[in-house]
């Protein structure tokens, strides 16, 4: 039997452009015939996968951002103890490589300037752990790291991002990876009607004597919601995904489920700052057909409490179900900001346990 | 008497494929027939590149009655960025590929079809020699295997299918059906309103069906699977009408 994990969440996110469609405006759907604010699936994984918090909590918290950790982690104890100034240079260059591109200047102030990479890149506790590790084995065996070497350096995050996501190629079938998650669409529990802010630029060398015009005219769509969001996760496909590495579907689960809670796609957030935390997250657990709770906002919510009043519905909803359709889960953990109940910890302990 | 097993779809989108392949992925408002075959073979733990997939696809009848009364459909705008291909790079995760270079990204557009709020009755049937009994299928579907979803991965399903067995005609299985659906959504108002919406269209496969229903429609559809290694699909009959008496 397959154990399902199902997170209901609540994000209520201020006036914002977080999705938007070919003409600019944020995206919208129709439930219940009413319009709806929608965030596509696709832009909620693109952000949950591509966030900070999702790859440093892969690696529980503690990692490094740098350019020059190639430079301070393999070239210099390799030099220390006594390699050659060849292999060293090259040993870090085929380590930065992995994360990042290599700079490549002609002729650098400082030479070691070229085992650094382009752009800072974040290196999990874990991943500078297994280069401290090979460079140990490197210097006692006097030698450059092979290419398969190199690569393990970066297994744990492109496994686990490929376990939960999935990999599709056309070209070669063969490597496909069922993605053992599943998201669907968020929309807004009320309906919305997309506002237009019009703006102007001035110039600020224009001092009106010919011209008191603006310099630029502009137009954009804007929406605030509160979002449902629903995600599935087969634990029991994302566990084969990663090879049977108990330890690492644990922590899969945690980081999406932090992620979920906490990162909100980027779209136009230099204009709005629409970053928001769920307000309520519900996590259940068992074998039984998973079902999203999106029917508990059919009917739109009209009120003054939109955040208390969608999730008494949501759990009124949940309630109906396993009233009419027999027990949906076998275990849930609540999230509730509003009432003070849960904490983030205890969600993320119970998500990962078996 | 026939066997027949009887469950409920309802998912806020759904999106039923089209055989076109390009920019923009039509759907149908109708689940097509190997959509609903994915739907069970799923449920069962059939994997994609199983052998006993394409022997599977070739059994069961499906009979849809879809709901439709306030339904509406929408085209979601989709783009993919990635950096141009280079044999050279491995990208290791999605993060690398898309926030170490920014200044290489390219946009490829593509376009999706959903349609919004239409709830469905299916009525399957067991064919000659048919892998699985309706029974085991029933079981598949309310402890399925993989994760199921009306046509599409981000479309979850938002109603329990409650799979329920009957003996009888396809007529009277679309009756009792409907009556036992009504007394689920009795208790949740909500659903209620989609459960009595219009819905006077029936689509079904089997032959000889004319004693039951006034046959309005014959259409050739090419959505019966042949090979899955191979993505092809033949054509096969769909018949719709009105149930006999209803009018």
């Amino acid at each position: 039997m397959t154990t399902f994990i199902q997170l209901h969440l609540l994000t209520a996110y201020a006036p914002s452009n977080l999705n938007r469609d070919d003409l600019g405006r944020p995206k919208t759907a129709k439930m219940g015939n009413t319009d709806r604010l929608r965030i596509s699936s696709q832009s909620l994984k693109r952000a949950w996968r591509t966030s900070d918090c999702f790859y440093q909590s892969l690696s529980d918290h503690i990692g490094t951002r740098s350019r020059r950790f190639a430079r301070d982690w393999v070239y210099k104890p390799m030099i220390d103890n006594g390699i050659s100034e060849k292999i060293a240079k090259e040993s870090a260059i085929k380590i930065a490589g992995q994360f990042g591109k290599v700079k490549n200047e002609k002729s650098p102030k400082d030479p070691l300037t070229n085992l650094e990479i382009e752009q800072l890149v974040h290196i999990s506790n874990y991943e500078q752990q297994a280069i401290k590790q090979l460079v140990d084995l490197l210097i006692s065996e006097k030698r450059e790291p092979t290419d398969n070497e190199v690569k393990l350096l970066r297994k744990e995050n492109s496994s686990i991002d490929i376990a939960l996501f999935g990999r599709m190629l056309a070209d070669s079938p063969a490597f496909n990876i069922e993605a053992a998650c599943q998201v669907s669409h968020a929309l807004g529990v009320s309906t919305v009607t997309i506002e237009d802010d019009f703006f102007t630029a001035v110039d600020d060398l224009n001092n009106n004597d010919v011209d008191a015009g603006s310099a630029h005219l502009g137009e954009r769509g804007f929406a605030s919601a509160l979002f449902y969001t629903y995600v599935c996760i087969s634990r029991d496909l994302l566990l084969e995904n990663l090879n049977g590495d108990e330890i690492l579907v644990e922590k899969t689960l945690k980081a999406l489920t932090e992620s979920t809670t906490k990162v909100a796609p980027t779209g136009m957030q230099n204009s709005f700052a629409s970053r928001a935390y769920t307000s309520y997250l519900l996590i259940e657990k068992g074998s039984q057909q998973p079902r999203s709770l999106a029917v508990a906002y059919f009917n739109p919510i009209r009120s003054q409490d939109l955040v208390n009043d969608a999730i008494t519905r949501l759990e009124e909803q949940r309630d109906k179900f396993d009233k009419v359709y027999g027990q949906c889960a076998d275990s849930r953990y609540v999230l509730n900001s509003e009432t003070g109940e849960g904490t983030l910890s205890a969600a993320l302990d119970f998500v990962a346990q078996k | 008497m026939i066997d027949h097993l009887i469950f409920q779809i309802y998912a806020p989108f759904t999106s039923w494929g089209e055989p076109a392949v390009g920019e923009i992925r039509h759907s149908n408002i109708i689940p097509s027939r190997s959509a609903l075959l994915g739907l069970v073979s799923a449920a069962l733990g059939i994997r994609r590149d199983d052998n006993q997939i394409d022997n599977f696809n070739q059994h069961y009848y499906f009979a849809i009655r879809p709901f439709i009364a306030n339904n509406s459909w929408f085209r979601d705008f989709h783009t993919v960025q990635a950096p141009r291909a280079n044999k050279k790079q491995v990208w290791h995760t999605r993060f690398d590929e898309i926030r170490q270079n920014l200044l290489d990204l390219e946009t490829l557009l593509s376009q999706r079809e959903y349609y919004n709020d239409v709830y469905y009755q299916i009525v399957m049937s067991e064919t000659e020699n048919a892998p699985y009994s309706l029974a085991q299928i029933q079981q598949a579907l309310l402890n399925p295997v993989f994760p199921l979803y009306a046509g599409r991965k981000n479309s979850p399903l938002s109603l329990p299918l409650s799979p329920i067995l009957y003996q009888g005609t396809l007529s009277d299985a679309f009756i009792f059906a409907d009556k036992h659906y009504q007394e689920c959504h009795r208790q949740d108002p909500v659903i209620d309103k989609l459960v009595e919406s219009t819905a006077d269209e029936y689509y079904w496969e089997q032959i000889n069906q004319e004693d039951h229903f006034k046959v309005i429609k014959i259409q050739l559809r090419q959505d019966q699977p042949i090979s899955s290694e191979r993505r092809q699909f033949s054509c096969r009959l769909q018949f719709s009408g009105k149930l006999k008496g209803s009018e």
